[in-house]
């Protein structure tokens, strides 16, 4: 084993630290996760030296896409989509997994690409992942880490609807919604940061940890959901995708799920209710699809779901 | 039944979370016997929702005797007697409140408890609640891992063809 060198990663809450208490997570394997991000806050503390820069990142209330670079947003993602796979584990089928990347890194391609505190457009090395589970759900983290459920693949019917969900989901990348609701959401009582520490790169801090499990049960800022709808359907209706996409997901939604059947459970109650999120889409799709192209795709996509039975 | 001893350890297990500051967190409870999410703090509030036993709830605040709570998209109050909580289940589920700030205890060794990934296929709020960090999942993934020259061949034949469509101004509404 190597020598394990103590850095301090400034992050977290007092409520996220309180809950998980003095625990800390192996993370075998030396991903780099939020050991970069403590590289890159640490200052001048160099490696070998313990607990050199700390700093509060998660603190006061001005602070939100703009205050990461992109290296830090990356250690973020990878540091919770490890929590998040914890959770349930990726399918193991190269073909479903290399479609659903190819639709998501099409349609990533056609967003607006936010700028870093430097004010540099950051380009992301998007990681699309499918996960082994019956729920159905989908997910993102900041960094360019995007996940969909087996669950909800058994319900979609087109490549253009999955491009819809997708959209969706890398509209939460691009516009910063993780970010902001890492500092919003119930971690606002967080009064001037605590100081969480990480030892080398292997582990995965407690604080990460806390904030993740809570992050992804709790659930964005309502209307930054109905923000990432308009512009799911934008980003697939400029692949060139049918904009009704992820109209036509959200529908099935409404029809076939509900807060009370388990494999919607966590979607109903982290998103705004189906028939909302309809209604507050109708005036934006209206607006400009009129000459949006019309693929969809249907057969393409039957292909892929007849490996998901 | 209200004031079983039962209940009332729920009761002060429950307070001395909030004690520690755990109010405002999300805090998982599960209904132990069928009753009312009541609108007010009361037992003639009004009736929101009836709950079955074994429903889950989110807890946003509490009072003497009373949770508040959120079911699916409704929010109400319940009978603290007629809930358990979840996470309490575990064991040290109340770490010392010093715990947090306290850098030595941050230091100290980590546990080797193994990754946890459970034998169904769901994807629970409990699950992701109890969820660990999983490296060989994220190993995997960069196995899946493409490039935009792919996407681009993958959009070409599916004659999947970029447009034009200006952003999103908010005048639309």
């Amino acid at each position: 084993m190597k020598l394990q060198r103590l850095k301090a990663a400034a992050l977290a809450l007092a409520t996220v630290v309180l809950l998980t208490g003095c625990e800390t997570m192996p993370q075998a394997g030396g991903s780099g996760g939020l050991n970069v991000l403590s590289s890159a806050l640490g200052g001048g503390s160099g490696g070998g030296s313990r607990a050199g820069g700390v700093m509060d990142v998660i603190q006061g209330a001005s602070a939100a896409f703009k205050d990461y670079s992109a290296e830090e947003q990356r250690a973020m993602g990878n540091d919770f989509s490890s929590v998040l796979l914890g959770a349930r584990p990726l399918l193991r089928n190269e073909a479903v997994q290399r479609y659903v990347s190819q639709v998501g890194w099409w349609v990533a391609a056609q967003a607006e690409k936010p700028k870093d505190k430097d004010g540099k457009d950051i380009q992301f090395a998007w990681r699309f992942g499918v996960i082994d589970s019956d729920a159905v759900n989908a997910y993102a983290t900041p960094g360019g880490f995007v996940f969909v459920t087996v669950g909800l693949m058994r319900q979609l019917k087109s490549e253009a609807e999955l491009a819809g969900v997708l959209g969706h989901e890398i509209a939460h990348v691009t516009r910063g919604h993780y970010l902001a609701a890492i500092k919003k959401g119930g971690f606002a009582q967080a009064a001037g940061g605590v100081v969480q520490a990480r030892s080398g790169n292997a582990m995965v801090s407690s604080a990460m940890v806390g904030l993740v499990r809570n992050l992804y049960t709790k659930g964005l800022d309502q209307s930054d959901e109905f923000d990432a709808d308009r512009q799911g359907v934008l980003y697939a209706a400029r692949a060139g995708y049918a904009p009704i996409g992820l109209p036509t997901v959200l529908n099935m939604y409404a029809a076939t799920g509900s807060g009370s059947n388990q494999a919607y459970e966590v979607l109903f109650s982290t998103h705004p209710a189906p028939k909302d999120r309809l209604e507050k889409l109708q005036p934006f799709m209206a607006s400009k699809f009129s000459t949006a192209a019309n693929v969809s795709n249907e057969a393409r996509y039957e292909a892929i779901k007849r490996q998901l039975r | 039944m209200n004031t079983s001893f039962v209940g009332l350890l729920k009761g002060l297990l429950i307070a001395l979370l909030l004690g520690l500051g755990l109010g405002a967190h999300a805090q998982s409870l599960e209904v132990t016997t069928a009753t009312e999410l009541r609108a007010t703090p009361a037992l003639d509030g009004k009736v929101v929702v009836r709950l079955a036993k074994g429903n889950k709830l989110e807890q946003t605040d509490a009072q003497e005797g009373w949770v508040k709570v959120k079911f699916g998209r409704a929010e109400g109050w319940v009978r603290l007697t007629h809930v358990k909580t979840l996470e309490a289940a575990a064991p040290a589920a109340a770490p010392p409140a010093s715990s947090g700030t306290n850098l030595a205890s941050i230091f100290s060794a980590p546990s080797n408890r193994p990754t946890a990934t459970t034998g169904t296929r769901g994807l629970t709020k409990e699950q992701i609640a109890n969820a660990q960090p999983n490296p060989a999942e994220m190993a995997q993934l960069e196995k899946y891992a493409i490039n935009m020259g792919q996407a681009e061949q993958f959009a070409r034949s599916g004659k999947v063809v970029a447009q034009k469509i200006d952003a999103y101004t908010g005048a639309e509404k």
